[in-house]
């Protein structure tokens, strides 16, 4: 690794740049250079570390850098963010799964079962499905809008059971997509870094051992919650990729008389946690829709 | 004013500076009680250019990495101004001295610093 005046580096400004990267990446290039700069003048010679105060001030400051990137965003901007990754990552787990079951049976039947709930055409709408979410952070809102018409037709059209109205999964996937669909901007995408919930929900129907998957999700919630103070998105993100997931369960219960207890304990915590997140959400978010400086 | 900003403010007082020497005057101004670590420093100059306390003033290449200096506004040097009033008035409360000669020995202070 060589400076940018072409030097070998050394190994506190290895150390330094991995601190660094702590701040959002805009920072860092638009800053990041003096930071080290004024870093490797600040400390003494044959230091190989920062020293513990710049260790706490870049951390600091970095999660403060951090923290300051929502406040370019009102409070709606960000909830529909919010909102938007978690519903995606609802779909998108929901594709992965019934596509799992269909490769299942199909590798049972030697690839010839056309057995009506996963057969051919809903495979072929949960890929389009996949495709949709994929485009909530490539392309434009309409190819979304018409990728997820095309998935919701094909779905609808051809998969049995959802056509009887009984089932709450697909209530629910048709609500999700048609909440995905209302939230997609085109000239606010969602970042790459967000993709990291739609990986998690994707490999959660996929993992074999549910111990580990949901050890995996509780430890997201728990960092989530940690970081609550920085930026409260990724909560809340969860939250409604949760709450996309049990409800159609929840409501399922209500409806086959299994008892109302589950799903009022269910919207209470939600609440109960969603709350403080959102007051939070509002502190961190711009006043007005005029962003403001960082 | 926190103290840390109260300084960095000061340090400018007498002309533009980059990072580096923000943290040196500081340091010397303060006898050594106020080190500033590098992240806080550029936390600090983030928050007083939003303000309005503190703007770029030039940019220049130095062993490859951009190095820029910070000046002084208007308005940050009234702030600065106005808290070392505030704070010699808080001090004349317990030393007793007149208000001016205490606001003119810390802006002495500033100014030499």
């Amino acid at each position: 690794m060589s400076t940018p005046s072409g030097n070998r580096m050394s190994p506190l400004e290895r150390h330094a740049r991995q601190l660094l990267r702590v701040y959002p990446a805009a920072y860092r290039s638009e800053r990041g250079e003096e930071i080290i700069g004024t870093l490797l003048e600040a400390t003494p010679e044959g230091v190989a570390w920062p020293l513990p105060r710049d260790i706490r001030g870049l951390t600091s400051g970095g999660l403060r850098a951090r923290a300051m990137q929502n406040r370019q965003r009102t409070t709606t901007a960000n909830v529909r963010l919010a909102a938007l990754v978690g519903v995606a990552a609802y779909l998108a787990q929901l594709a992965t799964a019934v596509l799992k079951i269909f490769v299942r049976y199909q590798l049972a039947s030697g690839w010839q079962s056309q057995y009506s709930p996963y057969g051919w055409p809903l495979a072929a709408g949960m890929v389009v499905m996949l495709l949709t979410v994929a485009m909530v952070w490539l392309s434009s809102r309409r190819a979304v809008v018409v990728l997820g018409a095309l998935s919701a037709a094909t779905a609808v059209t051809y998969a049995g059971p959802w056509r009887s109205g009984a089932d709450t999964t697909g209530i629910a996937y048709l609500l999700s997509l048609a909440a995905m669909i209302m939230l997609a901007n085109s000239r606010s995408r969602p970042g790459l870094r967000w993709l990291w919930l739609v990986g998690l929900a994707v490999a959660v129907p996929l993992v074999p051992w549910p111990v580990l998957s949901g050890g995996v999700l509780l430890a997201a919630g728990i960092a989530s919650i940690a970081w609550v103070a920085v930026d409260a998105r990724p909560f809340l993100a969860l939250v409604v990729y949760f709450l996309a997931g049990a409800l159609p369960v929840a409501i399922s219960n209500v409806v086959s008389g299994v008892g109302i207890v589950g799903p009022v304990v269910l919207l209470g915590v939600a609440a109960a946690v969603t709350a403080p997140a959102l007051w939070l959400l509002w502190r961190q978010s711009a006043r007005s829709g005029r962003p403001t400086q960082t | 004013m926190r103290e840390p900003t109260y300084f960095v403010l000061a340090a400018l007082l007498a002309g533009p500076l980059h990072g580096y020497a923000i943290i040196k005057r500081v340091e010397d101004m303060s006898g050594g009680r106020i080190r500033l670590a590098t992240g806080t420093l550029y936390t600090a100059l983030d928050r007083l250019t939003a303000e309005g306390s503190v703007r770029l003033v030039s940019d220049e290449i130095v062993n490859g990495r951009i190095r820029r200096s910070y000046g002084l506004t208007d308005a940050g040097s009234t702030a600065l101004r106005a808290e070392a009033q505030r704070m010699a008035e808080a001090a004349r409360l317990v030393t007793g001295e007149p208000a001016a000669a205490g606001a003119s020995r810390l802006g002495r202070k500033a100014r030499t610093a």
